[in-house]
């Protein structure tokens, strides 16, 4: 539990640290497309009466700079080519670095693959004078048994989702109040390790500082779900190039995510291989003509598709657009039951409200809400992020949300609990340990 | 039926073209040293290093190596000379004559003999301030402005006037109001109509000369002059008398000599000196005869008292 707490904070700290310097990015790491947002703080936190802005933490920060790149050497959300994602980073952040005209020095990447794992946590502690004191959050967020979740997993998101104090739940902060047993449910979310280091030591070789990282999911629902619908519960499925994410929100906290390893990539290639054409072409009829809800028009919709092998100019090839739909819709219901089976592991079931939140740059196939709602159930809605100031109409589309979530993330984080002090007789040994490892690493 | 057609016709032509595959784009990638360049490029105290203080060292240095090479100096000062030659020798800047509105001929010969320009001359080649300076060098010049106007030098000069004959080791000098000397001139006589002064430093009490002039003007032709006492005080030298005015309130001593003369002809009595250098005890000394008299008048009253 200790080294949660400990890393844990250390990651907050490292965010304000990067917020109190002014300007900071935000970079998404994604299968089909790396975008980068540079962001600048205001100092003063909320302008209530200025126009667009409707919710605390937009009017923070304004974004400067844009660069969204095509995506190399990522698959299923993962680095499999490190040279070539770091070019690719370090385009995108180059674009946006010139159009803020600002260096950036710290970013926060998030992420969506690495095979992410849930865990609930709990934990429980004698209230030490009556009333809940920081020292005694401190103590429960510390108490917290932690599963043997593999030395080759690291843990990233770990929130307190709900505080109970003798038999009082549902407490977000039990602060001040008399009672005299706190206990804690805690939210942990875990990565792959190998994943996660090899994206930050992507990021690190082109001269950036890492101020953070999160899960894709998690960022994407910060943007795009309401806040009544993060109060009392929604899931969000970001459905992305290579892997979708998933995660539920619940008490405006997630209380889980996952990912499903199949995406809008696995949607081209099976135009690729179903309709013998090449990928950036299939690409594009998909972008263009794709759909999932068949027509009685669409056998008369030729689409025409480029011929290499054309021995004249009139040597046309045309597939129509019911061809393309039998092609792409049998994968996205493959992708979304997945989504289905994953949902129903959660027990997203017995939440009170079933609300269903789609986005990500594949949740732009038309007729897709149709298609979720027969497959996932209950009420689909293709989510767009937030509006934040300064962000292109160009970057604010679903493909954008992970982004833009980690901005809203970055500016307005949810993990103050962190701050609270560690109890003393925890901490001794920690730091002994830590001020050897410090020695051995230095000398 | 019509599109058939045109298929056929088309492939009758024959019009065999190889359709272009066009390369696709290369995505720009930046190199790394690129990338490494443009965030040192926007960092800040990096471009004002490159934008301001680079360009003012280098010209600071270029103006010093200039300064310093004899070739790159000997070339500046050059292009400066023929640039100011060319515009020297335009005919608008030319002098053509020298005008004195003001002066007597004499004044003007010489003012013209001091100038000694060369006419004509270029404006920019004649000092006009040194030629003032010059020109209110002169004696008789009180002061004087130098303009350029129209091909003319206009010398406007304001001439000092004599105010006294001033006497001293010997010499005679004419002196205006102020002290200066104007000229000097052979004999007191060829200005016959200025007071006289006479001794060291005179010309330093000008002021009040002149105003013990002003006053003692009522007795005319009877004021020979005023002789300057140790640079301290003034001798009013009258036909037959003098009066001793003291150092300080000279001419207030001689405004009561005035008044005496007004009510009982003091000056016109047999006196010699009348010594007003005590404020408080006028002394007049008698003349040999008035003194014999005197103390014969006493002499007989004393008789006739004793």
């Amino acid at each position: 539990m200790n080294d949660l707490f400990e890393t844990q904070r250390e990651m907050r700290h490292r965010r304000e640290a990067a917020v109190k310097r002014g300007v900071m990015a935000v970079l998404d790491v994604g299968s089909y497309k790396i975008s980068c947002l540079v962001m600048q703080f205001s100092g003063e936190d909320f302008e209530a009466g200025a126009p667009n802005v409707t919710m605390p933490q937009m009017g923070s920060f304004r974004v400067v700079g844009v660069g969204t790149v095509r995506s190399k050497g990522v698959k299923f959300g993962e680095i499999v080519d490190m040279g070539e994602t770091e070019r690719a980073i370090r385009s995108a952040v180059a674009k946006a670095q010139k159009m803020a005209g600002l260096r950036v020095d710290h970013v926060m990447v998030s992420l969506s693959g690495g095979r992410p794992r849930s865990y609930g946590l709990t934990g429980e502690v004698e209230v030490e004078q009556g009333e809940v004191t920081e020292r005694d959050i401190g103590r429960v967020l510390a108490s917290c048994e932690v599963p043997p979740f593999g030395s080759e997993r690291e843990a990233i998101h770990a929130l307190p989702v709900n505080f109970n104090l003798d038999h009082k739940s549902g407490l977000s902060d039990p602060r001040g109040q008399v009672g005299a047993k706190l206990s804690v449910d805690m939210h942990m979310l875990t990565l792959a390790d190998a994943p996660v280091f090899d994206l930050l030591e992507c990021v690190q070789r082109c001269d950036l500082e890492v101020a953070g990282l999160a899960f894709s999911g998690f960022a994407s629902g910060v943007s795009t779900l309401m806040e009544n619908e993060q109060q009392l519960g929604a899931a969000i499925v970001d459905l992305g190039g290579g892997s979708t994410a998933i995660s539920v929100f619940m008490r405006k906290h997630m209380i889980y995510g996952d990912a499903v390893r199949l995406g809008g990539d696995h949607i081209t290639n099976d135009i690729c291989q179903g309709l013998h054409l090449g990928y950036e072409d299939a690409e594009r009829i998909k972008t263009l003509h794709g759909g999932l809800l068949a027509t009685g028009s669409d056998s008369r919709v030729e689409i025409e598709v480029p011929n290499p092998m054309a021995q004249w100019e009139n040597d046309r090839r045309t597939v129509t657009r019911s061809d393309l739909i039998g092609v792409m819709r049998p994968r996205v219901e493959e992708i979304l039951e997945e989504v289905r089976a994953r949902l129903d592991a959660s027990g997203f079931d017995g939440l009170p409200s079933q609300r269903i939140v789609l986005t990500g740059g594949t949740s732009a196939i038309p007729g897709i809400e149709d298609l979720a709602s027969r497959i996932l159930g209950g009420h689909v809605r293709i989510g767009r992020p937030l509006r934040v100031q300064g962000l292109p109409q160009v970057s604010a589309g679903p493909g954008f949300s992970a982004a833009v979530g980690l901005a809203l993330h970055a500016s307005h984080p949810m993990d103050e609990c962190w701050d609270f002090e560690m109890p003393v007789d925890r901490i001794g040994t920690r730091r002994i340990k830590a001020a050897m490892r410090w020695f051995k690493q230095n000398w | 039926m019509t599109l058939v057609a045109e298929r056929r016709d088309m492939v009758v032509a024959h019009d065999f073209t190889p359709v272009v595959v066009k390369p696709k784009p290369k995505e720009l990638v930046q190199s790394k040293l690129g990338y490494k360049w443009d965030r040192l490029w926007l960092t800040h105290w990096f471009r004002a290093l490159v934008q301001v203080w680079m360009p003012i060292f280098a010209l600071l240095l270029a103006v010093y190596g200039g300064w310093k090479s004899p070739a790159v100096s000997g070339w500046v000062v050059a292009q400066y000379h023929s640039v100011r030659d060319a515009v020297a020798a335009r005919p608008e800047l030319r002098v053509e004559r020298v005008e004195i509105p003001v002066g007597s001929p004499d004044l003007q010969r010489q003012i013209l003999g001091i100038m000694a320009l060369a006419l004509p001359v270029s404006v920019l080649d004649a000092d006009l301030a040194g030629l003032r300076t010059t020109v209110e060098g002169l004696a008789a010049v009180k002061s004087a402005s130098v303009r350029f106007e129209q091909g003319a030098l206009e010398v406007t000069i304001v001439e000092r006037l004599p105010a006294m004959v001033w006497r001293n080791l010997n010499r005679i000098y004419l002196v205006d109001e102020d002290g200066v000397r104007v000229a000097e001139v052979p004999r007191r006589m060829v200005r016959a109509d200025l007071p006289l002064l006479v001794g060291e430093g005179a010309d330093k009490a000008m002021l009040e000369a002149l105003e013990i002039f002003s006053v003692v003007a009522p007795l005319g032709r009877r004021v020979l002059g005023l002789v300057r006492m140790g640079e301290r005080r003034w001798d009013v030298v009258l036909k037959g008398n003098v009066i001793m005015l003291p150092a300080e309130n000279g001419p207030d001593a001689m405004r009561r000599i005035m008044v005496m003369q007004g009510a009982n002809a003091v000056l016109d009595r047999d006196v010699s000196i009348i010594d007003m250098r005590d404020e408080n005890r006028m002394i007049l000394r008698l003349n040999e005869d008035a003194l014999i008299a005197l103390r014969a008048a006493r002499a007989r009253l004393n008789g006739e008292g004793v």
